[in-house]
């Protein structure tokens, strides 16, 4: 289990291209910079774990990230009371912001259905491998997430 | 051009521009010149594991865990401010805690189990609030749930003692003391029983009582699992079984 000086290099190179990206991916699906660098980090941790059991690590990851967002969301919820009024920490154009805090506030899955379809430009079998689920639910929950978003916007 | 299409178009602007806006922290290394600083770096918890199931095989736990890296990583914590609130017997493993300041003013507590095999591996949860620690009972910090080495299913707690400096564990018919530190209760219970803790104080009367209600197996669908609808943190899982149940054929 010692993870040496040497056995970490090849971990280390992947680290290091992997890096941005999956900072990037969990703050879009947590809605949170610094959230999103803890699941990135949680994430290559757990690959770490699991060593070379993992055939494709960039899947693994994605796929960490997601759940983990999922998770984390949850608990963000329960912990309302001490997050409500928290903004994240990029300045956005008002469209863009507009649009990005209605994608802050949808259900998790409907959710990573955006971030994976239109940033990753997975596809929807692409998704279902990630969400665990079949390419159907990935097709309604991005139909219902769009209507969502269609709903708000339109209010606004 | 479509409606949808538009609103496609819309989302995918916002998903990047949020994306590029994102500033991107230095890459954690974990070099003997930078663990007491810098943070979060999956090598330099993996060593810090590593340091801590060695000092906890060799029966040093109370005195080793002390010099070792922080336990925060992958908290909202600040781990260069972390202080060891205690270590403590769970079943069959061995319980560290910290404490560290977290973000917004917050404070962040940590658990940190550290199995008697010095092959196991060690698991981490924990989350961050704000804690007001004078009122018995109040503050409610627990994880749920992980798996002792006999299979007892276990939540991990940490409440403010308040004026209580004794506490008990009261569960399926039997008692047993908690630790009681730093103005902290400490324990665990048998995450699908209910429990009673009752808090003493210095003159052995009742302070208050609180309860925990059972908690379901985790069974949440995919990723490193085993948060329920109560404790505000978690447990990092064991095993590959447990990071990836069966997923749920349906969907939120």
């Amino acid at each position: 289990m010692r993870a040496d000086a040497a056995s970490l290099r090849p971990w280390e190179a992947l680290y290091a291209d992997l890096w941005p990206g999956l900072v990037r991916l969990g703050h879009l699906l947590s809605g949170s910079a610094a959230t999103g660098e803890d699941l990135a980090q949680e994430a290559f941790l757990g690959l770490l774990r699991q060593g070379s059991a993992v055939e494709n690590p960039r899947a693994y990851l994605r796929r960490s990230i997601v759940n983990r967002a999922a998770n984390d969301r949850r608990r963000i919820a329960r912990e309302r009371v001490h997050v409500m009024g928290q903004r994240d920490d990029v300045t956005l154009p008002p469209e863009v912001d507009e649009t990005w805090q209605r994608l802050r506030v949808l259900p998790a899955r409907q959710r990573a259905v955006l971030v994976l379809r239109y940033y990753e430009d997975l596809t929807e079998r692409e998704i279902a491998d990630v969400l665990g689920c079949r390419a159907g639910t990935v097709k309604s929950l991005a139909a219902r997430a769009l209507a969502s978003l269609r709903k708000d916007l339109d209010q606004t | 051009m479509s409606t949808r299409d538009l609103l496609e178009d819309r989302v995918a602007a916002a998903l990047q521009n949020v994306a590029d806006a994102t500033i991107i922290p230095p890459m954690p290394v974990a070099t003997s010149a930078t663990v007491r600083r810098r943070r979060r770096s999956p090598f330099l918890v993996l060593g810090a594991t590593v340091a801590l199931v060695a000092a906890s095989y060799g029966g040093a736990v109370a005195g080793g865990v002390t010099d070792g890296p922080s336990a925060f990583w992958g908290f909202n914590a600040k781990p260069e401010t972390a202080s060891l609130l205690a270590t403590f017997p769970g079943p069959g493993v061995t319980i560290k805690t910290e404490i560290a300041a977290g973000h917004d003013r917050q404070q962040c507590i940590s658990f940190q189990v550290l199995p008697a095999d010095p092959n196991g591996q060690s698991t981490r949860g924990g989350g961050c609030a704000q804690f007001d620690p004078n009122r018995f009972g109040q503050n409610d910090m627990s994880v749920c749930c992980d798996r002792s080495p006999t299979g007892i299913l276990y939540t991990l707690f940490v409440r403010s003692a308040g004026e209580a400096t004794r506490a008990t564990l009261e569960q399926s018919g039997s008692a047993r003391p908690l630790l009681v530190t730093k103005g902290w209760i400490f324990g665990w219970a048998d995450s699908q029983r209910p429990f009673t803790v009752t808090g003493y104080d210095a003159k052995d009367a009742v302070v208050g009582t609180f309860t925990g209600t059972p908690e379901p197996p985790p069974t949440e669908q995919g990723g490193e699992q085993t948060q329920n609808e109560k404790p505000s943190g978690h447990i990092v899982c064991h095993t590959p079984a447990e990071c990836h149940p069966t997923p749920k054929t349906s969907s939120s």
